[in-house]
């Protein structure tokens, strides 16, 4: 969408952006020649759709997070479907040899189950207690 | 004459066109390390898909290739329990948010994983309240959820990543628009006269899509019983897929009898592939992966 000032003949440029407030998002733009100002004020549903675009109105400060759209509007989420974690837990010799006797076809979906178990509860170490626990908890 | 809208350069400073497509040049550098992106669609619900999409992911990987799956049916998401990786939590770091893993190393994104329980739908919240109930709020989000889940998902280097597709051919110029580069479309139906019917519809929008097809997999075509091993008929009244496939001027992939304990370890998160391989429906399901690797110059 752009505005015209019809007086000058001019395309409008943004100046300000405001809201969303009570549901509705101030967009003010104005001529660069005779400085006139428009705002556009948006209604819930035109702020929803902007929204649901995943973008803003004069651009971002920065690179949005990861999946950040359906992280800010699922409802219903569970609370641990997503953890902060860079590098995952590390692995004590022993944990990775017992890890190992896992059957091929099971052995990556197992060890993600068991690093889930530790970040969940800040454990930084996977040991083969760590192991006994999340599969006394998980019936794995 | 005043100026039209294309007579006034930029986007006046908004911005949108500029995020709108560094979004789908987010998808697309996601993709670059993606080797095949196949979408798996039908024409009704109900027959298979999300079955037939987790038996081939787990196929391939079970190769050794490296694999992904994309639950893109919001409504019905499935996947992540037949693959095995329902619960797991989703890391988010410096790449993105790292995809579950399930059985066979198959990595697997789905909403099912981000939901409080089975009895919660999918429903995006707005800021008031208002528009929950929007049409347009809830399709538009639908597609926005779709796009992260490609773009933001950390899927690494993968051979194959395997898009299940809600039923029906409507979702697929939604899915195009974001992979314009989509290496091909499996085609899903059964033997009965109204899926064939409806499936047509399907193959038409994968055509006019201009995006290769793979070709039709025929599911339920015949029943294996149990007791004394024949495949019998199940729809004994309808014409085989190939000559289905042949009149649609689309390659057959095959066909795959059902069996009883297909329900058993779809539900149960252990691919049937992986259980029962020697079985009639284990070796369609397998050959039928084989055909995607040739189709798609893999081997």
């Amino acid at each position: 969408m752009k505005f015209l000032c019809r007086k000058c003949d001019e395309g409008m440029k943004l100046v300000a952006a405001e809201g969303p407030e009570e549901g509705s998002m101030a967009v003010t733009f104005a001529c660069p020649s005779c400085g006139n100002e428009v705002a556009m004020l948006t209604n819930p549903e035109e702020t929803n759709l902007v929204r649901a675009l995943g973008v803003q109105v004069g651009g971002r400060a920065g690179p949005s997070e990861p999946m950040a759209q359906v992280r800010a509007t699922l409802s219903r989420q569970r609370a641990e479907a997503f953890v902060r974690d860079e590098n995952g837990p590390i692995w004590t010799q022993e944990a990775t040899e017992r890890l190992e006797r896992v059957p091929g076809f099971a052995r990556d979906m197992a060890k993600k189950r068991y690093e889930d178990f530790a970040i969940q509860r800040g454990m930084s170490e996977i040991t083969p207690q760590v192991m006994d626990e999340a599969r006394e908890l998980l019936g794995q | 004459m005043p100026k039209k809208y294309r007579d006034i350069a930029g986007d006046a400073g908004s911005d949108i066109v500029a995020q709108v497509v560094e979004q789908r040049q987010r998808v697309r550098s996601r993709m670059e390390r993606v080797a095949h992106t196949v979408a798996v669609m039908s024409g009704k619900g109900g027959v298979g898909k999300s079955m037939l999409t987790a038996n081939l992911a787990t196929a391939l990987a079970a190769r050794g290739y490296a694999v992904g799956a994309l639950d893109a049916d919001l409504s019905g998401p499935c996947l992540a329990r037949m693959l095995g990786a329902q619960g797991q939590s989703l890391r988010t770091g410096g790449e993105g948010v790292s995809p579950a893993v399930g059985v066979a190393g198959v990595k697997v994104m789905s909403v099912d994983l981000l939901l409080a329980g089975d009895e919660a739908p999918v429903v995006w919240d707005d800021l008031h309240g208002s528009a929950q109930n929007s049409s347009v709020w809830r399709g538009t989000m639908d597609v926005s959820a779709l796009r992260e889940f490609l773009s933001d998902t950390d899927w690494g280097e993968l051979e194959f990543l395997f898009i299940d597709l809600p039923p029906g051919s409507h979702p697929f110029p939604t899915l195009v628009q974001l992979l314009p580069d989509l290496d091909g479309t499996i085609v899903v139906t059964i033997p009965s006269d109204i899926s064939r019917l409806v499936v047509k519809k399907s193959v038409t929008m994968a055509r006019e899509s201009k995006t290769p097809l793979l070709g039709l997999v025929e599911n339920m075509a015949g029943y294996h019983c149990l007791h004394c091993g024949v495949v019998g008929e199940l729809f004994p009244s309808s014409t085989g897929g190939d000559t289905m496939a042949e009149d649609l001027g689309v390659p057959y992939l095959g066909q795959v009898p059902f069996d009883p304990r297909l329900c058993e370890s779809t539900e149960g998160g252990l691919p049937f592939v992986l259980e029962h391989g020697d079985s009639p429906a284990g070796k369609a399901l397998i050959e039928i992966a084989n055909r995607i690797e040739q189709s798609l110059g893999v081997s």
